[in-house]
């Protein structure tokens, strides 16, 4: 009976989803959907957006882009950025050491510092690892919109973006003062899993703009049972809790603006490097944020737009020390000061210059004199990069061209040029995007002190997309990729000490095709996207391959798909239904008891189905009451660790309901 | 059998799709809420509903809009539009300057720079009930019933009362409190 409930659920709420009669749309003001629901006093507080040259559409863009607009978001039922991008094609999950989860992309492993994560144009890559960590981390309840970049960025964004750049923006106040608030509990069968609720409070008047978030979660990465590559195990019910607590607040005064950020992010686990341990160590990631820039205009053409940038973080803060299971406490940190300058010249109505400059210095410390950077012998590491871009983007009636180049010059490494160029070409029916960049990352401190002689990565990107639109509202993408990476940094763990170290592999990276097809209607969104992957790492066994097999890496799924849909009942419900496919993918399971080598598994194919139904202003107006299942059928989830260093997989929640509230005053 | 559930769920999916698809059609890229055609094209639209054109009679049983030259305002009103009634009559929207569509007009749209140059008198057009909105930067006081301005960077609107009064409508005292200067 629970398995025809199980099966029967999704069915029965895709069945409603397709047979209801169409209704008037949601009352959602800042949708053209509903102009009848406009007042002038509405009308009169709307900011007209002035067409810039630079303004361009997404099938303008120089980029393979995929946007995420705050209602997607809500409609899906995100419980964090995790759960937004798992619907990003090319886009998958893996685990690292200690319990922690990064992102690949397109094929390749980019938790290595190959992907960008801006929030409010503030770079969210800790200074020592180059990582990012997810899963309960990065709250989404107050983004307006995800603008991601699925290829590389690194002409304008540098080094981290060589290949994708996630960029998100928050919600600003739209009158006087407002406030938002939303809790959510998530359930299993068997426990709590995850509890979290933040407050968003906004004041716009006059000149003066004030924002601050306040955001606080726990959680739980899994309830199953984690096996080690040695056969040891644990539940990791009460052996996996991460927790997240994130402040977010800025103001502006006329052109003048800052933004302050403060992310703690704590994940607990005894999967540690390769063994098991005693007792679930907490590994902290604590990070601040603060940013000062002022927007000057110089007539209607040109726009600079200087700023001051400081960034402190403890990343991978190993806390307690316990001898017998092999755990040192480990406190390093790092901050930068960084001083940039923007410049955006329209030089005619159809040239536009952009170029900007950013230097910064990195120092990181370790607090203690015992522990010292084994690159210099001390207690401080630090460095100095200076890096300037220019692009040229040129708009005509055949095609628009953007080029441009980012020259980077670091204190330890040579100067190096990175450049970039593109065709778009769109027409009302049509658009061709043919674009070529180049990146190049110099390695961060733990790259420079892991390792006896890293040097730095450069990276070779080729896209070509073609789109057509089949009807007003639906539009099908198609897109080619090729990557390249010369000198990959690539992290790994010894298995014998289990200490860690990057070391520079020959080439690695991967071809493909990915395609998306997105229907926008008054009720209707439909999202489909497919990904598939190819890898090639020349001739060399690197540490993302996977023994005997050329055309997939280590932990990644070649194929992926996903869909998403959204409807709008009427003015109180709407429904989501989402599911995400991946193929089967090969990971280390075990290693030979007596030889020592890793043991190979396929790991079969993954089907993730989620749905949420949303009752718009549940008991009073303005009070969204969401009831959300996730994993509905309960697939497992692995998360593989996509580089041969013996950790084995994590496996992510089962099925879960989520119930949320979120309230807005306007 | 996990995957018989989820290729209905495609299917079925699917079918709402293609249902809606041919059901209904209206985004485009004028349809952002920000473009100010857009936005001068839902102020003339809410302007009809604070306006009492019964006491006039007119000639057609459609509710007309004639926009002069080309302009922007014109598609956004003919999207916005499409399908709807204001006062319970079908709409026409056209882009015209003769006078002949003017005098069949519930409301004229004279587009930036125009007024002017049009070639009519405007005496001709009182007691019609005609609306004449414009979009200069100064209300014309000879042309304008209401005139739509933009000032930093968003839209208000100012009323022409001796104007409105000739024409022979009858605006809210809603529309009064709202509009930038009351004559």
């Amino acid at each position: 009976m629970g398995i025809i409930k199980r099966k029967l659920l999704p069915l029965v709420l895709l069945l409603l989803l397709a047979m209801v009669k169409p209704v008037f749309a949601q009352n959602d003001p800042k949708s053209l959907d509903n102009f009848d629901t406009l007042s002038l006093q509405d009308l009169m507080n709307i900011k007209i957006t002035v067409a810039s040259i630079t303004e361009l559409t997404t099938r303008q863009s120089a980029g393979v882009i995929t946007n995420i607009s705050s209602e997607e978001i809500q409609a899906m039922g995100a419980r964090d950025l995790m759960d937004v991008l798992q619907y990003v094609p090319g886009f998958q999950f893996g685990s690292d050491v200690q319990g922690a989860i990064g992102l690949a992309v397109r094929g390749n492993w980019a938790h290595e510092g190959k992907v960008m994560l801006l929030v409010d144009g503030q770079e969210m890559v800790d200074g020592l690892y180059s990582t990012l960590q997810f899963g309960n981390h990065y709250p989404v309840s107050n983004i307006e919109r995800i603008e991601i970049i699925r290829g590389p960025g690194s002409s304008i964004y540098g080094g981290y973006a060589g290949y994708s750049v996630i960029n998100i923006i928050s919600k600003n106040s739209k009158k006087d003062s407002d406030i938002r608030a939303n809790v959510s509990s998530s359930i299993t069968s068997k426990t709590i899993t995850s509890q979290t609720g933040s407050i968003i409070l906004g004041l716009n008047k006059n000149k003066v703009k004030f924002s601050t978030e306040g955001y606080v979660g726990k959680s739980i990465r899994s309830l199953s049972r984690y096996t080690d590559v040695y056969g040891s195990s644990f539940e990791m019910k009460d052996n996996s809790d991460i927790s997240n607590s994130y402040i977010n607040s800025s103001l502006a005064i006329g052109k003048l603006s800052s933004r302050f950020i403060y992310d703690n992010y704590e994940i607990r686990s005894r999967d540690q490097y390769v063994n098991t341990v005693s007792e679930a160590y907490p590994v902290v990631f604590k990070n601040y944020y603060g940013e000062l820039k002022y927007d000057f205009s110089i007539g209607t053409k040109i726009k600079l737009t200087p700023k001051l940038n400081y960034k402190y973080q403890e990343p991978w803060k190993t806390v307690g020390t316990n001898p017998a299971d092999g755990i040192t406490e480990l406190n390093l940190s790092s901050q930068r000061y960084s001083a940039g300058l923007l410049l955006n010249y329209d030089a005619s109505k159809s040239i536009n210059i952009t170029a900007g400059t950013t230097s910064f210095n990195d120092k990181s410390n370790s607090p203690v004199d015992s522990i010292l950077f084994r690159s210099n012998n001390s207690t401080t590491l630090e460095y100095n990069n200076t890096g300037v871009f220019t692009q040229l983007l040129y708009k005509n009636s055949i095609a628009n061209i953007t080029a441009g180049a980012f020259y980077n010059k670091n204190s330890l490494y040579p100067s190096a040029i990175a450049p970039r160029i593109g065709f778009t070409r769109e027409r009302n029916l049509y658009h061709i995007k043919l674009l070529y960049s180049q990146s190049f990352r110099s390695p961060s401190t733990q790259n420079i002190d892991l390792s006896n002689s890293i040097k730095p990565e450069k990276t070779d990107v080729y896209e070509l997309e073609a789109g057509i639109k089949i009807k007003k509202s639906s539009y099908l993408t198609l897109n080619a990729f090729y990557i390249h990476t010369k000198d990959p940094i690539i992290f790994y763990v010894d298995p014998a000490t289990e200490f860690d170290a990057y070391l520079n592999s020959s080439e690695t990276g991967s071809s493909g095709i990915e395609a998306t097809y997105t229907v926008k209607l008054n009720k209707l969104q439909l999202n489909i996207g497919s990904s598939y992957y190819q890898s090639h790492d020349g001739d060399s066994l690197l540490n993302y391959s996977v023994p005997g097999n050329n055309d997939e890496h280590l932990g990644l799924s070649p194929l992926k798909t996903t869909i998403a849909g959204s409807y709008k009942i009427n003015n109180h419900l709407s429904m989501f239904a989402g599911f995400i496919y991946y193929s089967s993918k090969v990971g280390i399971s075990s290693v030979d008891n007596i030889s020592g080598e890793s043991i190979y598994s396929r790991f079969d194919n993954e089907v993730n189905i989620n749905v949420q139904v949303t009752y718009h202003h549940f008991l009073i107006k303005n009070l969204d009451l969401m009831l959300a299942g996730y994993n509905i059928t309960n697939d497992s989830i692995q998360y593989i660790q996509p580089y041969n260093s013996n950790h084995s997989p994590l496996t992510g929640l089962g099925r879960t309901f989520s119930l949320k509230l979120s309230y807005t005053n306007f | 059998m996990k995957y018989k559930a989820l290729f209905c769920f495609l299917f079925l999916l699917l079918l709402s799709a293609v249902k809606e698809t041919h059901g209904n059609e209206f985004q485009g890229p004028n349809d952002d809420l920000s473009n100010e055609s857009t936005l001068k094209a839902l102020f003339v639209y809410n302007f009809t509903k604070h306006i009492d054109w019964s006491t006039i009679n007119t000639p057609n049983n459609k509710f007309v809009i004639v926009v002069t030259g080309k302009s922007d305002v014109t598609n956004s009103l003919i999207s916005i539009l499409k399908n709807r009634k204001i006062q319970e009559k079908p709409i026409e929207i056209i882009e015209s300057t003769s006078l002949e569509d003017i005098q069949n007009a519930q409301i004229l749209f004279v587009t930036r720079g125009t007024s002017k140059k049009l070639d009519v008198n405007v005496e001709k057009l009182s007691g019609k009930g005609i609306l004449i909105v414009t979009e200069e930067s100064r209300i014309n006081a000879q042309l304008s019933c209401i005139n739509i301005i933009e000032t930093q960077g968003k839209l208000s609107f100012e009323i022409n009362e001796s104007n409105i009064k000739k024409s022979g409508i009858k605006i809210s005292s809603q529309l009064r409190s709202l509009a930038r200067n009351e004559e």
